[in-house]
């Protein structure tokens, strides 16, 4: 089994394992190396698959990053995602029993032996259960050299250190960097690596293959598995510069170094209405950018929802007061707007119109114009009828942010009339 | 060592590193560590081995002996290379023993067989990491060498090189060719020094074992355990066990 790991596992695991003597005398070392080793490249594959940098700024103890595992693979599990990674249902288990083993030699005794055999056979069959699960993973190199054709190296097995194979795939994606890495696996789509996982050079010309360990303020720290110590490589990242604009309203794009924190940055500074927003329009746009940048759907949804609630239940419960302020007969509001439901069967479109049209035929104000709602009222119905997705981030926040002033100008018009002040999370 | 007396040998390493640390000899001591140190590091005793070595060499460094330094660094990067199967430090102890060979200018010194075992070392290495084109690489640049060295050193170094370019026949799955190779090499090391005979033919099974050529690998183990020392060496003979016997 071991012969068929080396040969097929991504190139630093097969270098740790060929260093790992089965059978002859056990080198907890290198095999808690191994182990540790194996699960940040899971995670790292999940990563880049996913595109998820949550929590990739804090240090995290191994359990952890086997709780991401899981994440991860259970978001994919929810987009319906063939995962690279092919996780058993015994992963968990073995996972818990190697964790436990760790354990004991970091915080106890570091002696493994005697007594112990039995549970070190447990403990070999587990790692290599947990190494079988990338025995179908290929890391493949973009070569250096610009290329349009479909070659890359395999950093594969042992061999990949100094002589890695040929080979062909079709799928490359349009615009790879030369030296980038690709993930790939039968029936799934292959994925780039970067910045997750990424080749380097060695000083003996061999072909180091690195894992994100941090990434922090204009940095990438990367950690090489097969260093001999724990050797961490620092490069710099893109961005020379902070600018206030984005600072201000999103401080977190720049501690997290992903693509994904380049196009926030840039939607920020193409939005100049941005810096017109009030404080708490800002922690809404706020709230919405930083789950855009984490990839968290649930944390996407949620501020929207809330928003719309409050704001739909404040308009509903001050209809009737807001019209009679205004000295409208409620029947002529509704004939104006057209509209033929009743006022609690009414949808949040209806609601908006009538709020829109009803100053129209006040003798009171004229100082409100009738409003197009429908893009706000289709983000609002997409939210409420989980159509909603933090994919298209940018449409959403676009949306928002167009329409707050305008539902900011309604609310305080209503505010004013009613002499109701309702404390919201994302307006006052 | 000649009568294959090896734990004789061992026991004179050590009583004469015992005198020479009293008297405060650094330079005989030195010269009494790196012997122990090789002795080890032919009868597979590694972690003494690289002790011993590690010493030696800091006192070789005070003592701004370069020479020596080059040769320790080549066996170091071997005790690396099966010890702990750390390919990638043993490559680099390699590169070290060369860049230094390469580079010597002291009077009288001939860089030559430090190169050729340099570039040795460097294809085992290499070899260990199924690169069969860098392993080819480094035999040729040793064999380049070896056509200036004479005498036992350069028979030594020509076997040795046998040795690796049946690695790469099994690197290249030319089994018949592998199997000739290593055969015909490992006998002409009996002959030449049957302490290294042993050495290699461990060394060669475990590559072969890797490699999941485990048949040849016990033939060669059977054929290894007719060497004499292989009895009179416990640890030899354990290490020669593992790869079973070819009935």
């Amino acid at each position: 089994m071991k012969d068929i790991l080396s040969e097929h596992l991504p190139t630093p695991l097969a270098y740790l394992l060929s260093r790992y003597d089965y059978g002859g005398t056990p080198s907890v070392v290198s095999q808690l190396r191994l182990f540790e080793a194996t699960l940040m490249f899971i995670e790292h594959l999940l990563r880049a698959q996913t595109q998820c940098a949550l929590d990739l700024a804090k240090p995290a103890p191994l359990g952890a990053r086997v709780a991401r595992i899981r994440e991860l693979r259970n978001r994919l599990d929810r987009d319906a995602v063939e995962p690279i990674v092919n996780i058993s249902a015994d992963f968990n288990d073995q996972v818990s029993r190697l964790l436990s083993m760790r354990n004991t030699w970091i915080h106890g005794s570091p002696r493994y032996e005697g007594a112990e055999l039995m549970d070190r056979r447990q403990v070999e069959h587990d790692m290599s259960e947990i190494l079988k699960t990338l025995v179908d993973v290929q890391i493949l190199l973009n070569p250096l050299q610009p290329t349009t054709s479909d070659v890359f190296y395999e950093l594969n097995g042992v061999r990949g250190l100094f002589e890695p194979t040929l080979v062909r795939s079709e799928k490359r994606p349009s615009d790879l960097a030369p030296g980038a890495l690709l993930g790939c696996r039968p029936k799934v789509s292959p994925i780039v690596l970067h910045p997750f996982i990424r080749w380097r050079q060695g000083s003996s010309g061999e072909n180091r293959v690195e894992l994100l360990s941090t990434a922090r303020k204009a940095e990438f720290v990367y950690f090489d598995p097969i260093g001999e110590s724990p050797e961490r490589t620092v490069e710099s990242g893109h961005r020379d510069g902070e600018d206030l604009q984005v600072t201000a309203l999103i401080p977190e794009a720049y501690q997290v170094m992903l693509p994904i924190a380049d196009e926030v940055i840039q939607f920020v500074l193409q939005s100049p209405q941005t810096v017109k927003l009030t404080m708490k329009a800002r922690t809404l746009v706020h709230d919405l950018l930083r789950a855009a940048l984490f990839d968290d759907e649930a944390a996407f949804v949620v501020p929207l929802f809330v928003f719309f609630t409050q704001v739909e239940t404040f308009l509903r419960k001050n209809q009737a007061r807001f019209l009679s302020a205004l000295g409208v007969d409620p029947k002529d509001a509704y004939v104006t707007a057209g509209i033929s439901n009743a006022p609690e069967r009414m949808t949040f479109g209806e609601l908006l119109r009538v709020y829109s049209t009803a100053p129209l035929i006040s003798v009171i104000t004229d100082s409100f114009q009738e409003e197009d709602w429908t893009s706000i009222i289709q983000l609002r119905n997409e939210v409420s009828h989980g159509r909603c997705s933090v994919r298209q981030w940018r449409e959403s926040v676009t949306t928002t942010i167009d329409n707050y002033q305008r539902i900011d100008r309604l609310l305080t018009l209503v505010s004013n009339l009613t002499s109701e002040r309702v404390p919201m999370s994302y307006w006052s | 060592l000649a009568h294959g007396e090896i734990e004789l040998a061992r026991v004179h390493f050590d009583e004469s590193i015992r005198i020479k640390r009293k008297s405060g000899d650094g330079i005989g001591l030195a010269a009494s560590l790196g012997g122990l140190a090789l002795l080890n590091l032919n009868t597979w005793r590694f972690e003494d081995a690289k002790a011993r070595l590690l010493e030696d060499l800091q006192l070789v460094q005070e003592q701004r002996d370069l020479v020596t330094e080059i040769r320790l660094h080549n066996w170091l990067g071997q005790i690396i290379l099966y010890s702990d199967s750390n390919i990638l430090e043993a490559i680099g102890e390699f590169q070290t023993s060369l860049r230094l060979s390469q580079t010597c200018v002291l009077p009288g010194y001939a860089p030559v067989s430090d190169t050729v075992f340099g570039h040795i070392g460097l294809g085992f290495a290499y070899a260990a990491a199924n690169s069969a084109r860098r392993a080819a690489e480094a035999e040729h640049s040793a064999r380049q060498g070896i056509k200036s060295l004479i005498g036992v050193t350069a028979e030594f170094a020509a076997t040795a090189c046998e040795v690796l370019s049946g690695q790469i026949f099994v690197l290249e799955d030319n089994l018949p060719s592998a199997s000739v190779r290593l055969k015909g090499a490992l006998d002409h090391l009996l002959n030449l020094s049957p302490l290294d005979h042993c050495d290699y033919c461990i060394r060669v099974c475990r590559f072969l074992a890797q490699m999941g050529q485990r048949r040849m690998a016990a033939t060669i183990a059977t054929a290894a355990r007719r060497n004499s020392l292989v009895s009179k060496d416990s640890v030899l003979h354990a290490h020669l066990a593992l790869f079973g016997d070819d009935e």
